[in-house]
Order: C-alpha cells, then sequence, then structure tokens
C-alpha cells in the first residue's frame, strides 16, 4: 500500500522554487514591498497632518510636504526598479 | 478670440494626425518593426489615460473648492504603481500567460471560467463606466462651449447637444476603425495605444505649460503665488480625514478595477519588463500632472470674477490673458484627456459585452456542434463595433438625461466606487487559494447591490428609481434604510459611508461564502495557477480531447480568421515534424495553444466553452480528469484495504482449510468406526439369526440341539449386549459424561477385585502376579470401580497375549510431586512396532492373532478411564514384554473438570 503511494508523494511535494538563491528573492520580495508601505505611512496615516499642522504656511506648506515626500517615493522606485531588473531570474514571456 | 470654426478646424486636424499615427503603428505593428510604439514610454504614456478630462479640468474645480483634496486621485495610483512588485506584475503575468482579455474575463478565468460571475462583472462594468463616459462628453461639450461665440447664434443647450453627438459619433468612429480591425489580444491595439501615448504627451505638455504661464506670466513666480492663497483655499488645513483614506484607497482601486485601466496596464502590455519603467514614470507623470494644479485653481480665482467656473480655469485663465495659442494648447489636452478615456473604456468595454454577454448567448442559441450559419469571427467583429455604439449611444444618453444637474460632477468617485466592487475577488483570487466563484459572486452581487443602493442611485438625486422622499426618509419611510445613513450608520461624508458598507459588506460576504463552499476542481485549477503564477513558467493542465484537427480548424477559422489560422496550424504542424499543408494532430498542447488563443478573441470562459462544444462527447475536461484522479485514489485505497482484507481472508481460508481436514479426518474416523461397529455387530447378529431361523423351520429337532442352539443365541445376545454397553461406555468416557464415584481407597482393595474377576483366567494359565508392598499400601482419591476396570483389562490382556508358559505380571510403584506412576510389566515378547501404534485404536485387531470375544475395545476405553480420572494410560515399550505406565494424581478432587484440564492421552 505504501508503495504505492510513495512515488507520487513525492512527485507532488517536489520543489516547486525556480529562484536559485530563495533566501535572496526572499529579501528581494521584501524590499519591493517596503516602498508602498512608506507611501501609505506618509500619505494616508495622520503622519500627514501632524507634520504640517503647526505650519504656518499652511496649505503651501502641506503641499510642499506632499510632493517632496512623492519625488522621494519616485526617486526610490526608478532606483527599485533599476536594483529589481538586476536581479530579476525569473524567465520573461517569449512575445 | 479663436473662433469656433478655428477651433473644430484644429481639432480635425488633430484627429487627422492621431488618425495617422495610429495608422503608422499598425503598418508598422504588421511588419514587427514597431520600434518606439511598443517601447516602455509608450507603455507607461498609455497608462496615463488614467488622467481623464474629469481629472484635467476637474482637479483645478477641485482644488479651487477643497484645497488639496484632488491630490489623493493622483496619490492612489502611485502607492499601487511603486508597489508595482507585489500586485501588478502578478496581474500582468497571469494576463500574459492566460491571455485575458479584461478585468471580467481574469476573475471568471480565476474562478473556474465562470460565465455568470463574468457578465455580473460586466453588467457592473458598464453601469459604472457610462456616467463616466457621460463625463467626458460633458467635459468637451463644456470646453467647447467656452468658445460659445463661435456657435453662430443657436441656442447654447441645444449646441451643447449637437456637439455631445457629434464628439460621441466621432468617438465612436475612431474607436471602431483601430479598436475592432483585430481580435486577438496577442497582436493588441498598437494603433488606438500608441494615439493614446501622443496625447498624454499633448495633455501634460498643455497643462505644464499654462501652469508654466500662470506661475511666471500672470503671477510673479511661486511665491506671488503663494502670497496670493484665498481663505477658501486655506481652511482645509487639517486633510487627514476619513475622506482622504477613503479618495486615496479608492483611486488606487480604479488604477487596478476599471475597465480601461486593466485595459493598457494588463492587456495592452507586450513585455513585462516595461512595468518596470513604469513603476516610476507613471508616477512621476502623474506627479507633472498635479504639480501646477493648486497654482492654477489660486490664480484662478484671484484674477478670475467671482462665480467663474473653476473646472474651466485651465481654459479661460489663457484666456481672458489673450493667450489664444496656449489657450487652443489647453484645449487640445482637455480634448485628449476625454477622447483617451472614451476610446480606451469603449474598446474595453465592447471586448466585454461581446464575449462574456454576446457570444455565450450566440453560443447558447446555436447549441449545434459546429456552427454552421454565423462566422464567429464576424459576428464577434459586429458585437463588437455594436457595442461600441451602443455604449456612447447610453453615455450620450446619460449625458442628455443628467446634463444641467449637478449629480454629474461626482460620478468619478461613484464610478470608482462601483468598479471597486471586483477588488475583494481580484485580491482573494490572486492570493487567497481557497476562495470560490460563490464567494466571488455573492460578494460583488451584495456589494453592487449596496453601491447602488447608497452611492449610485442617490446621485441622480430622484430623477431615476429612487425618488427624493426615498433618498432622504429612507425607501417607505424606513428610516433604517435612508440611503445615506444605512441602519442608523451617521457618517458625515456620504462617499465614506457608502464605501464602508458596499466594500464592507462585499468583503465580508466573500470572505464567509468562500469559507462555506468548496472549490470547483476548475477552480483548484486556476487557483494554484494563477497564485504560484511565479513559480510555474509552463503550464500544467493536462487537457486530452477527442476531436480532430478538421473540426480544430473549422472553429479556428471562424474565431481567428484564416491567416492566423493557417500560421498557427503551420506551426503546430512543424513542431509535430509534419510536412507542410499536413494538419497537426490535435495533441493536448496543441489544443491547449489553441484554447489560449482564443481565450485572446473571446475570453477564457468562452474559449473553454467552444473547445469543449467542439469536443464534446468523448470530451474529457480537467474537471473530469481530476474526477478521474479522485476516482483513481479512493480505488488505490480502496485495493489497499482489498489486500489487507484478502490477506486476512487467506488466513481464515487457511485455518478453514486445516479445520476442514481435521473435520475429514474425523469424519473419516467415524467412518471407519462406524463400519467397525456395524461389523462387530454383523458377526453375532449373523449367527443369532440363523440360529433362529433354524428353531423356527426344523420342526423336528431333539431337545438338545434345541437347547444348544437356544444357548449360542443367548451367548451371543450377551456378546452383543456387552459390546454394545462397551461402545457406550466408550461414548459416555470420551465425552466426560460418565459419574465418577471417587474416594480415597487403598490400592489393595482395587487390586483385589481385579484379581478376583480374573480369576478363572489367571488359574487357567498359572499366571502369576508380582505385588509391591507400598502398591498395596498406596491410597488414592479416585473411583475404584473403574481403576479396577482397568487393572483387569490389562491383566487379561497381558494374560492372553502371552506366549511364555508361566505368564508372570509385575507390578511396581514411583512417587512424584503430585502423582503416582504404576507400571505394569509382563514377560512376554512385547508388542510389535506394527502393533504398537494401533493398540489403542477402536475394534484394533492386533495382526497377529484373533483375539476370542474381544471387540477390540478394552484398552481404548482402558485409556478413557484413566483420562477421566486425570492420569494417563502409556504404553512405554518392551522389556522385553510389554509395559504399560499408569499415571495417576494423589487427589483428583482439585481437578474440577478432569476431562478438559488433563490433557487427553497421545
Amino acid at each position: 500500500m505504501s508503495d504505492l503511494e510513495e512515488p507520487s508523494v513525492e512527485n507532488l511535494t517536489s520543489s516547486k522554487t525556480t529562484e536559485d538563491k530563495p533566501l535572496l528573492a526572499q529579501k528581494r520580495n521584501d524590499l519591493a514591498a517596503l516602498l508602498p508601505i512608506c507611501g501609505v505611512l506618509f500619505f494616508a496615516t495622520p503622519l500627514i497632518s501632524t507634520i504640517t499642522n503647526d505650519n504656518p504656511s499652511g496649505i503651501g506648506g502641506t503641499a510642499f510636504y506632499i510632493f517632496s515626500i512623492w519625488a522621494a517615493l519616485i526617486l526610490a522606485a526608478y532606483g527599485l526598479a533599476r536594483f529589481l531588473r538586476g536581479t530579476d531570474t525569473n524567465p520573461d514571456e517569449a512575445d | 478670440m479663436l473662433s469656433f470654426n478655428l477651433l473644430l478646424t484644429v481639432c480635425l486636424i488633430y484627429v487627422a494626425g492621431l488618425f495617422g499615427v495610429a495608422f503608422l503603428a499598425e503598418k508598422n505593428a504588421k511588419r514587427k518593426k514597431l520600434g518606439f510604439f511598443s517601447s516602455p514610454v509608450t507603455y507607461t504614456l498609455s497608462i496615463s489615460v488614467y488622467c481623464t478630462a474629469w481629472t484635467y479640468y476637474g482637479a483645478v474645480g477641485s482644488a479651487a473648492r477643497n484645497g488639496l483634496e484632488f491630490i489623493t486621485i493622483y496619490l492612489g495610483p502611485t502607492l499601487v504603481f511603486i508597489g508595482w512588485w507585489w500586485l501588478l506584475r502578478k496581474l500582468v503575468r497571469i494576463g500574459n500567460t492566460q491571455r485575458i482579455t479584461s478585468i471580467a474575463d481574469l476573475i471568471s478565468a480565476r474562478y473556474g471560467k465562470s460565465t455568470t460571475l463574468a457578465v455580473i462583472i460586466t453588467v457592473l462594468s458598464v453601469i459604472g463606466s457610462t456616467p463616466y463616459i457621460a463625463l467626458q462628453l460633458q467635459s468637451l461639450t463644456l470646453s467647447f462651449s467656452v468658445f460659445s461665440d463661435g456657435f453662430g447664434g443657436q441656442d447654447p443647450a441645444t449646441a451643447s447637444s449637437l456637439t455631445a453627438l457629434w464628439a460621441a459619433v466621432g468617438l465612436a468612429a475612431f474607436t471602431i476603425i483601430f479598436g475592432t480591425r483585430n481580435l486577438d489580444s496577442n497582436e493588441r491595439h498598437h494603433g488606438v495605444v500608441s494615439a493614446i501615448a501622443v496625447e498624454a504627451i499633448v495633455k501634460i505638455l498643455a497643462l505644464i505649460a499654462v501652469g508654466i504661464f500662470v506661475v511666471w506670466g500672470v503671477a510673479d513666480g511661486p511665491n506671488d503665488i503663494m502670497s496670493r492663497i484665498q481663505p477658501e483655499i486655506m481652511r482645509s488645513q487639517d486633510i487627514f480625514t476619513p475622506r482622504w483614506v477613503t479618495l486615496i484607497f479608492l483611486s488606487a482601486t480604479a488604477v487596478i478595477c476599471l475597465p480601461r485601466m486593466f485595459q493598457v496596464i494588463v492587456v495592452e502590455n507586450s513585455d513585462e519588463k516595461h512595468l518596470s519603467m513604469a513603476s516610476w514614470a507613471f508616477p512621476l507623470y502623474l506627479f507633472l500632472m498635479s504639480l501646477f494644479v493648486l497654482p492654477i485653481a489660486i490664480a484662478g480665482l484671484d484674477i478670475l470674477p467671482a462665480g467663474a467656473n473653476p473646472d474651466l480655469f485651465v481654459l479661460t485663465i489663457p484666456l481672458t490673458q489673450n493667450q489664444d495659442a496656449l489657450a487652443m494648447l489647453a484645449f487640445l489636452g482637455g480634448f485628449s484627456s476625454a477622447t483617451s478615456m472614451v476610446i480606451v473604456a469603449a474598446i474595453a468595454l465592447s471586448t466585454m459585452v461581446s464575449n462574456h454577454i454576446v457570444l455565450p448567448l450566440w453560443l447558447w442559441l446555436t447549441l449545434s456542434r459546429s456552427p454552421t450559419s454565423e462566422d464567429v469571427r464576424t459576428l464577434l467583429l459586429r458585437s463588437r463595433r455594436i457595442s461600441i455604439a451602443v455604449i456612447l449611444g447610453l453615455g450620450f444618453l446619460y449625458y442628455q438625461f443628467t446634463s444641467g444637474t449637478g449629480g454629474l460632477a461626482s460620478i468619478g468617485l461613484i464610478a470608482f466606487l462601483g468598479v471597486a466592487q471586483v477588488l475583494p475577488a481580484l485580491i482573494g483570487g490572486l492570493f487567497w487559494q481557497s476562495s470560490t466563484r460563490k464567494g466571488a459572486i455573492w460578494g460583488i452581487t451584495a456589494g453592487f447591490i449596496l453601491w447602488a443602493y447608497t452611492s449610485f442611485l442617490p446621485s441622480f438625486e430622484g430623477n431615476f428609481i429612487l425618488s427624493q422622499s426615498a433618498i432622504s426618509n429612507g425607501i417607505f419611510g424606513l428610516e433604517f434604510l435612508i440611503p445615506n445613513a444605512l441602519f442608523g450608520v451617521m457618517i458625515d461624508d456620504p462617499l465614506v459611508h457608502a464605501t464602508v458598507w458596499s466594500l464592507g459588506i462585499n468583503t465580508i460576504t466573500f470572505i464567509i461564502m468562500s469559507m462555506i463552499s468548496l472549490p470547483r476542481p476548475i477552480e483548484k485549477v486556476q487557483a494554484s495557477q494563477f497564485i504560484h503564477i511565479f513559480d510555474q513558467p509552463a503550464t500544467s493542465t493536462t487537457l486530452s480531447r477527442q476531436t480532430t484537427s478538421e473540426e480544430l480548424h473549422i472553429l479556428s477559422q471562424r474565431i481567428l480568421g484564416h491567416q492566423i489560422t493557417q500560421k498557427l496550424f503551420n506551426k503546430a504542424a512543424r513542431t509535430q515534424g509534419k510536412l507542410s499543408g499536413q494538419l497537426p494532430d490535435p495533441t493536448n498542447d496543441f489544443v491547449i495553444d489553441l484554447e489560449r488563443e482564443f481565450a485572446g478573441s473571446v475570453g477564457a470562459a468562452t474559449a473553454h466553452a467552444m473547445i469543449g462544444q467542439i469536443a464534446s462527447g468523448e470530451a474529457i475536461s480537467v474537471e473530469d480528469l481530476i474526477k478521474v484522479a479522485d476516482e483513481t485514489a479512493q480505488i488505490m485505497e480502496y485495493s489497499a484495504r482489498l489486500e489487507t482484507q484478502s490477506k486476512e481472508i487467506e488466513q481464515t481460508a487457511e485455518q478453514l482449510r486445516q479445520a476442514n481436514a481435521k473435520l475429514r479426518e474425523l469424519s473419516e474416523q467415524k467412518d471407519a468406526f462406524l463400519s467397525q461397529v456395524s461389523h462387530e455387530l454383523r458377526t453375532p447378529m449373523t449367527s443369532i439369526r440363523a440360529f433362529a431361523e433354524i428353531l423356527r423351520d426344523e420342526d423336528h429337532m431333539g431337545k438338545d440341539q434345541i437347547s444348544h442352539f437356544s444357548s449360542i443365541i443367548h451367548d451371543e445376545s450377551i456378546r452383543l449386549t456387552y459390546l454394545l454397553d462397551e461402545i457406550l461406555d466408550l461414548s459416555f468416557l470420551e465425552h466426560g459424561k460418565v459419574q465418577l464415584k471417587l474416594s480415597f481407597t487403598k490400592f489393595d482393595k482395587i487390586l483385589k477385585r481385579a484379581m478376583n474377576a480374573t480369576q478363572t483366567l489367571r488359574e487357567q494359565s498359572g499366571a502369576e502376579i508380582q505385588i509391591p508392598y507400598n502398591l498395596k499400601n498406596l491410597v488414592i482419591e479416585t473411583d475404584a470401580d473403574r481403576l479396577s476396570q482397568v487393572l483387569i483389562n490389562l491383566i487379561s490382556n497381558a494374560i492372553k497375549h502371552s506366549d511364555a508358559d508361566k505368564p508372570i505380571i509385575r507390578f511396581s510403584l514411583e512417587h512424584f510431586e503430585h502423582t503416582v506412576q504404576i507400571e505394569m510389566t509382563d514377560n512376554g515378547k512385547g508388542i510389535s512396532a506394527e502393533n504398537a501404534e494401533i493398540i489403542f485404536q477402536k475394534f484394533a485387531k492386533l495382526s497377529s492373532e484373533q483375539g476370542a470375544g474381544s471387540a477390540g475395545l478394552g484398552l481404548p476405553i482402558s485409556r478413557e478411564i484413566i483420562r477421566n480420572l486425570g492420569g494417563k494410560l502409556l504404553y512405554v515399550g518392551n522389556n522385553p514384554g510389554a509395559v504399560f505406565n499408569i499415571i495417576l494424581p494423589h487427589s483428583i478432587s482439585p481437578l474440577l473438570d478432569p476431562a478438559e484440564t488433563i490433557e487427553p492421552a497421545d
């Protein structure tokens, strides 16, 4: 009975990952998640008003805050895209 | 001032230019020399179709009214794009591998190629997008009306309607010409995408140009602008509110879920690498788009007369400053925003309508195995063209219906929330293995109904389905059903209220229904294909179908057209090593490839259905395969169980065989016994009968003769009785049914009884019995009668079979812990080895002699008696005469049932 099952179980549980270095890939994925989390943190939490509330320049200060963070995020995304392109080992679609 | 005719001419030239670009791109695409047209830059620019006229004009209006709130519409997509690695990359990879044609197709494919789901999402998308298209038409007519001096004295309302109508017709024509040229999504709409990329450049250039003009032309640099800020804008200082978060969330959702956004991001994507550029370039585009929004709003409020429509500041500021060229550019920017949105939305929606509604309907109506009356390809193209016209027609009607009401302004966000109902099913489908079709259908339906009730219908302000009183007092006057305060939940902002209710209930329903329903096999296959898309470069689906290449060829020609079919089939034939011109075999791989190609044209669900239909009969679908696999597993388990059972059965059978053999042996013994018994009975019976007959028939017999015969009969009868008694006795003994009269008896007494019984025999043969003193004095608990019977038998046997002149029988005694052993030897020649084996058998007739008057039951009875007395009677050999051992317990009482506790004698 167990003799019959063993081979099929092996096939099913055989390693699925195509990554050569799973740990590196994991870290790369984590890094890719960092950016949107930072974005949410800066734009969609009360952080956005606590930093700018005391600013005497009012809406100008808030706008300055948003646009600065925004620019920083774009720059970071640019860096990240270059970095990810360099490490992406996944096969691309042959189109 | 620009004249209306000049404006129209420029517009027409611009559109002609777009036609040229689209045409060029299509031409290059055919020669496979796309270059710039398929670059990541074009891809990124085409995504800017997100920025519609609503954002182009409306952002400034929103800034003038609500300060920085407009920026949320750009921040949401920014967050999605900088997180592209997690969501967009997966979507694009799935879109490319599964040949996804629309968001409805994606979700239907994920949940087991479900047509129901595709229809629901299509309907939802059309309902959500139609007002949005109307909004673009309104923007176009508004921007035309700015130049209303040129209307030539017509009534402004009629003129607006006319403009909207012509805009709709023109857009429909453009979309039909470039949007429905081909069917396979693999070829994509290069022409349209290129034209949209050009429009994207125009609109951003226009907005930046106006912005620069405002900051450095109208005002005196950024500081001057900041000093002109009006209190209305200053008012919104604490911008972090539920509405702020909701708007960011909704815009982030919209960039994924809006049909047109899905079209440009996923369907039109030709290379996954393009996404990595778009991940930063599209946020940059949005950044630049919003950079000058606030300055334009501030300047507009400052220099334009109070009451001027802030939605048109982009146009009116250059106009009032007599910058005609800039105004023209700004107008073209707005024109581009509106047209690109309408074109892409119409393409996306028409694809959904034709693939998920028209084609399934048609398939259902023509259930025939191979379509003969209609050509699928023609049908699809025709239905798409009609769909585009209908969608734009609906947009126009909606515009006519609501023009003049303020409801249209908020429709953008309402549309966002409408399409956001797809989000839980989408995200669940991509990351949650257990999500099911039922969950998706119920979740989306619940969300859709709540969205319609709390957000969409109230936006008509009582003009459509819900009356004004129903909106303010609840339907049927039920207070807990007030659309803006459902179940008494008071949230100030209606949009936040609707978002919380619709998406909340949607998500909860989706999760609960997924948990209580089981995914169908095909859902499981699709789920793992979607969720683990990066782990499996090649598809693992295996399909085996019974169909012919001819049938596939015919179907393919109908869907993909002659040329593409020829190319596909030739390629497959070459791969299979066939000569050119031959049809390839309908192998699994080929059929899967073909289904993919079909999916690119008609959507996964329909392609699956069509291939399934043509291969019906002996079709083996994935579902069937999985069923087969399940059954095989069951059979394997069952057979394993059978194996165990059969082993058990074998053991039982072996036991039975053994038992059977024993039974047969016993039966044979019984037969032998019976035949021996009947033989033994027959002999005396025969003589009794014979002499009885003589006595009956002979009349003249002497008295002596009569007496002699009678005594023979009498003797034989006695012998017979004796024999029967013995048999009965043996039977009782064997079954342990004898009543033993146990008592402590001196052995001497038993011996004396035996001596008396054998006295005649002893005297005749002159035999001598030697009994030691200790044996005489032995006292044991036993049945004296029975034991003496054994002794009589042994002694008489010894005397009868002795060949000595003077038989001598010697007894001896030995004590053991619990038993005594009485040994009896004679001085005869002993028992031959041949006879030794049978002396204890019933009716054993020793080979060497004829025991007179003995039926051969003496020793078997003796052995049974000793056994019943808790001992053993053994023949132990010759020395040189036969030696018998009687082993008896000192006391028999503890052995309650001797027959069971004492082993039967060997």
